[in-house]
């Protein structure tokens, strides 16, 4: 019986074509925006190492004053759960986890002994050796530095694939040398692809945006960073929160990043941790509980640093670079779903013109033995159809809604923000649910039609 | 075969109460011809709506075939509005979609049917009213006799044992009218039970039995009983 319904509901909508092209119209553009909306904030909530983020977390620690009042800037890094410096080496240094890495983004002038290759801007990540192993990055040539070449501050890096292919093209880079700065650094490993989305290890999404959906470009230990003075990206923007007089009193002359690095007030350190299971993570907590009541010994201060341990997903939740955007996007998201029930309410209005212009028909069948369940399901099973209508129609439309998107989102979403076979389906299966739901009305009022009429005024 | 007794339908809104049936009371025998007359708002319309399980009846008693109506929920009432009832009406009600062919298995689709069944009951229906070489045809393409012819088929098609018949020839010229309620004698003479509504004397004339209502009532009707149609003269429709 469905398919003779689907027949008649092919019929009838070739028999109007105008007024189902009104209603597909309504529809395609309702459920068209909201899954554009939907589709990205669906990749801002995406989990970047799907297969073993349960097991990283994010320490934190926040030695400031709880009775002050936070600076506004101040607080958006204690979302981004950065730590001081001292506070992320030395909570690394514990060896508590199975792995763990302190970081932070560096930008530098990466340059080889060639007049004819150009110099160039990289994007790197300054960490620990255990970053390559926590975070599963794959090795083309060569291997992360070791442990000791942390402790050692030697200078070594792992580039990219790219960076390799721009300066030695052809060539393994591994053993070669590469400058930054006016330093020497000895290539170690050159990695695969790697560019997890969301860009967890750039928590304040500092890193240049073009160059974010390819992954960092080098690796350098982090301690060589901080002794070679390379500042953190956007370094300039974070000390400008704080006025001269809050910075601690250092011997006239001292570099700003040495009074940077060595003071706990100054967050601008990322730290992750990889457990055996998430179950570790209570004892993972004492051991931070720990180390901040041995810091509120060692300072002197009358408050106990609050502590936190925030799975992956909790910290993409709260994370600046991910957290504003989810906000605005939660209040667009508002706005095309009611823009979708504005949308739907049309198209149900439009549905009842529809049905009222096939109540003769309904009437007929009425008479001739159809109970209203059957008229109704009739109704339901066009409205079906229309709603399919709309979602292809409805695809188009998100297509061009992220191509959009595209334009507008920072460009690190870019790669996340496409359309698959899954959103196809999705959307289709999602306008036929709305327009069911927005034809039962109309259906029903169709099944209720008086009969009276098809008799003629005696 | 149709019993209605002390029957009321009141139709009601803020303002006003309508009677449309006002303790009307009427029985139809088996294969018997009956024509319903009477002024516009008489209430003939709403006897074939109730009578045709299309409405429900504010009180009263109603048996159709042996069934008490009062007790039947809608899907109860549809069932048997299309196992036992046929409708023929004025202005032929084809859907103008479907061809002749599912016009007239448009019943047949509310019941469990094989769809060879089906092909083989349309057939049957349309042999009987002369359109067997239509069934591809769509309503628009015939002329108004023709589709009347069709309503007939589709009405004979769920063979029914009731047929209500509303202003058959109403929508019709005179000879196109004649072939169609000879149809509708042929019909009767076979065994059918038919409830014609009309306003036209002559074909009521042509009914076993004339039943005039008047403001929602039966009242005596001034024409004899006839006895019989078998037989008599199919030209008397058009002569008129």
């Amino acid at each position: 019986m469905i398919a003779y319904y689907f027949q008649l509901a092919v019929a009838h909508l070739r028999r109007n074509i105008w007024l189902t092209a009104l209603i597909v119209a309504a529809i395609a553009v309702g459920i068209g925006s909201s899954m554009t909306v939907f589709t990205v904030l669906y990749a801002l909530a995406g989990d970047p190492m799907p297969w073993k983020s349960s097991h990283l977390f994010a320490p934190s620690l926040d030695t400031n004053d709880p009775r002050q009042p936070r600076e506004k800037g101040l607080q958006t890094y204690l979302n981004a759960g950065l730590l001081s410096y001292p506070d992320a080496m030395a909570i690394s240094g514990l060896h508590q986890a199975l792995h763990q890495a302190a970081m932070f983004p560096v930008t530098q002038v990466a340059r080889i002994d060639d007049p004819v290759v150009l110099p160039v801007n990289v994007e790197a990540q300054a960490t620990e050796a255990d970053f390559f192993t926590m975070f599963d990055v794959p090795f083309v040539s060569g291997a992360p530095w070791a442990q000791k070449d942390d402790d050692a501050r030697a200078n070594v890096v792992v580039i990219s694939e790219s960076l390799a292919a721009h300066f030695f093209p052809g060539i393994n880079p591994v053993g070669r040398t590469l400058q930054l700065g006016i330093h020497d650094f000895r290539i170690v490993g050159v990695t695969g692809r790697w560019a997890p989305f969301p860009a967890f290890y750039d928590p304040l999404g500092v890193t240049n945006a073009a160059k974010i959906k390819s992954g960092p470009e080098l690796f350098m230990p982090i301690e060589t960073a901080v002794d070679r003075e390379f500042a953190p990206t956007g370094f300039t923007s974070y000390a400008a929160l704080f006025a001269a007089d809050q910075l601690p009193k250092w011997p006239q002359g001292t570099p700003i990043l040495k009074i940077y690095f060595a003071t706990p007030m100054f967050l601008q350190t990322q730290l992750w941790v990889e457990l055996r299971s998430a179950a570790d993570a209570a004892g993972y907590r004492r051991v931070l509980e720990g180390y901040a009541a041995q810091f509120q010994q060692r300072s002197g201060i009358t408050w106990m640093p609050a502590t936190s341990l925030r799975s992956m997903r909790e910290w993409l939740s709260l994370a600046p670079q991910t957290a504003s955007m989810r906000r605005e996007l939660g209040l667009a998201a508002w706005v095309a779903f009611g823009f979708l029930l504005v949308c739907l309410a049309n198209a149900a209005a439009l549905m009842l013109a529809r049905f009222a212009r096939s109540s003769n028909d309904l009437a007929i069948r009425r008479a001739l033995g159809a109970p209203r369940s059957a008229v109704m399901t009739q109704c339901l099973v066009e409205a079906g159809v229309i709603g399919i209508l709309g979602g292809v129609a409805g695809v188009a439309v998100t297509l061009l809604g992220l191509q959009l998107e595209r334009l507008s989102v920072p460009r690190e979403m870019i790669r996340a923000v496409h359309m698959d076979w899954q959103l196809v389906f999705a959307t289709i299966a999602a306008a036929a649910f709305v327009t069911f739901g927005a034809g039962l009305y109309p259906a029903w009022r169709a099944s209720r039609q008086r009969n009276v009429w098809a008799f003629g005024s005696l | 075969m149709l019993t209605m007794n002390r029957l009321f339908k009141v139709y009601r809104t803020e303002t006003i109460e309508t009677h449309a049936l006002r303790d009307f009371s009427i029985e139809v025998q088996p294969r018997e011809f009956v024509a319903v007359t009477g002024p516009s708002g008489s209430g003939k319309t709403t006897f074939l709506t109730v009578a045709g399980l299309l409405e429900e009846y504010t009180s009263g008693e109603f048996v159709l075939d042996g069934v008490q109506v009062r007790t039947l929920n809608d899907r109860q009432r549809s069932q048997l509005r299309n196992e036992k009832i046929g409708f023929v009406f004025q202005a032929f009600n084809l859907i103008p979609d479907l061809t002749v062919g599912a016009n007239v298995e448009l019943p047949l689709r509310y019941r469990s049917m094989s769809r060879v069944e089906r092909r083989k009951r349309v057939g049957d229906a349309l042999a009987r009213v002369g359109l067997s070489a239509r069934p591809n045809h769509f309503p628009s393409e015939l002329s108004g006799g023709q589709q009347q012819r069709v309503a007939i088929a589709r009405a004979l098609a769920g063979s029914p044992r009731l047929l209500f018949a509303d202003e058959p020839t109403g929508n019709l010229d005179t000879q196109m009218a004649l072939s169609v309620i000879e149809l509708l004698e042929d019909l009767h003479r076979g065994g059918a039970t038919i409830v014609m509504v009309t306003h036209d004397p002559d074909l009521a004339a042509r009914a076993q039995r004339e039943v005039r209502m008047v403001e929602g009532q039966i009242v005596p009707c001034a024409r004899p009983k006839r006895m019989a149609i078998h037989g008599t003269n199919a030209s008397r429709r058009g002569a008129a």
